[in-house]
């Protein structure tokens, strides 16, 4: 393999095609994104890979190591299951009927036949996935812009509209609703570090592979947020 | 020396053998299931699978067109015919090299093909991998490259081209690093 990606390799690029370019500039036009705090988004992005690697990382590899990976997807099933609210209120205030319905039967079934939601039975048997809508998606899908960008302490990043949905969101969130607050702060905080233990390779692998690490997250933020408003 | 000629003669005739509009969902469904197929059978040996894949893939991508549109236009002109090659070549080794390393992170995810869908003047294949927590959208954009058929000349996974990723990383990279800094980094970053 060595031999091939040594030698052979610039002798085949050198015949490959390179067509035409016709609209590719059009296509690829610099999408800028809005960050006129950018100075403060790279410290307090610093701060959260620091974060990350001295504190959250150390308890995410003890986290991994105790806990069966069936065991995680059962919570992260679980929690989703739960915020099927948020996810109901935003396909109505998008007018999507279709994603209501997905996620309604969705709800039921996993509920009932998947134990309080602990298992995903709705996706696995019926193929039903969660449309997994926000606030901030549904303000995007009625025009709202997406401002400035901001990376938040610890949450990491986000922008304008969705700062405003977040908070919108956590009115149909059931969990807001746990008194004391402190309760419901530790177990949104469980959920996030449910979720991150999946992703530990990747975020691994980002560091290593990504030239500049914040303009690729941010702008892969942004992509992703334009992508999943037009769904 | 012969096999060696035999070797590349080979890889011609699969680099140049062109992929027409309607070969495009059968043809990248089955190299796309045997390539997952490779996955979940010899997992144990990350570099034969890589091989394989590349093998199974490597005639549908426009690695050229990739490595330009990923320098974006200004960045290309502005470079030598010997300074687009080295930066093409250095490209592809890294785009695979950081491909190989990805393999680790596949465990037994679907691979769910969706469609086949028309844009403008180009065509997308729109697929899905299914995880249990999780479903990413991953989309094959291809481009009509003429007598070389149709062409993978970009990816969208999740929403998010990865032409567009790496043009504006190179684009502030070059703002206050030079092209030989840009090689560097690219080289010190792929070990194959």
């Amino acid at each position: 393999m060595k031999l091939f990606f040594k030698l052979l390799l610039p002798l085949f690029l050198a015949f490959a095609p390179l067509g035409a370019s016709d609209d590719f500039d059009e296509e690829f036009q610099e999408k800028k994104v809005y960050d006129p705090l950018e100075s403060y988004n790279r410290s307090m992005s610093k701060f959260n890979d620091d974060f990350y690697e001295f504190a959250i990382k150390n308890i995410l590899e003890g986290y991994v190591e105790v806990t069966p990976h069936s065991f995680r997807v059962s919570v992260s099933n679980f929690f989703h299951n739960i915020l099927t609210p948020i996810y109901l209120v935003n396909n109505l205030l998008q007018l999507d009927f279709k994603k209501f319905e997905t996620d309604t039967v969705r709800f039921l079934v996993n509920t009932t036949a998947g134990m309080g939601g602990i298992f995903d039975v709705a996706g696995e048997e019926l193929e039903l996935y969660s449309s997994r809508e926000d606030l901030g998606q549904t303000l995007g899908y009625w025009g709202v812009p997406s401002g400035f960008y901001f990376v938040l302490p610890i949450l990491g990043p986000t922008n304008a509209r969705d700062l405003i949905g977040m908070v919108g969101d956590g009115y149909a969130n059931p969990v807001s609703y746990i008194d004391p607050i402190e309760a419901a702060i530790a177990i949104n905080a469980y959920r996030q570090l449910n979720t991150l233990s999946f992703y530990m390779d990747q975020i691994e692998m980002l560091k290593k592979d990504t030239i500049d690490p914040y303009t690729y997250t941010r702008d892969f933020y942004e992509a992703n947020r334009r992508s999943r408003i037009m769904e | 020396m012969i096999k060696i000629v035999v070797f590349i003669l080979f890889l011609g005739l699969e680099l140049f053998g062109s992929l027409q509009k309607s070969d495009i969902l059968p043809v990248m469904q089955t190299k796309i299931g045997n390539a997952v197929e490779l996955l979940q059978q010899r997992s144990d040996n990350k570099e034969f699978v890589a091989q394989s894949i590349f093998d199974e893939l490597d005639s549908a991508f426009d690695f050229a067109q990739i490595a330009k549109l990923s320098l974006g236009n200004t960045q290309w002109n502005s470079l030598d015919k010997q300074q687009q090659q080295l930066f093409t070549t250095a490209f592809t080794l890294h785009l695979k090299n950081s491909f190989v390393e990805k393999l680790s992170l596949y465990s037994n995810q679907k691979i769910v093909i969706d469609e086949l869908k028309e844009v403008k003047n180009r065509l997308y294949l729109n697929t899905k991998l299914i995880d249990e927590d999780n479903i990413y959208e991953i989309n094959y954009k291809f481009y009509d490259a003429k007598e070389h058929g149709w062409l993978i000349y970009d990816i969208d996974i999740i929403g998010v081209s990865i032409i567009q990723t790496y043009r504006s990383q190179f684009g502030g990279f070059l703002k206050s690093h030079s092209f030989e800094a840009l090689i560097q980094w690219l080289k010190e970053h792929t070990v194959l």
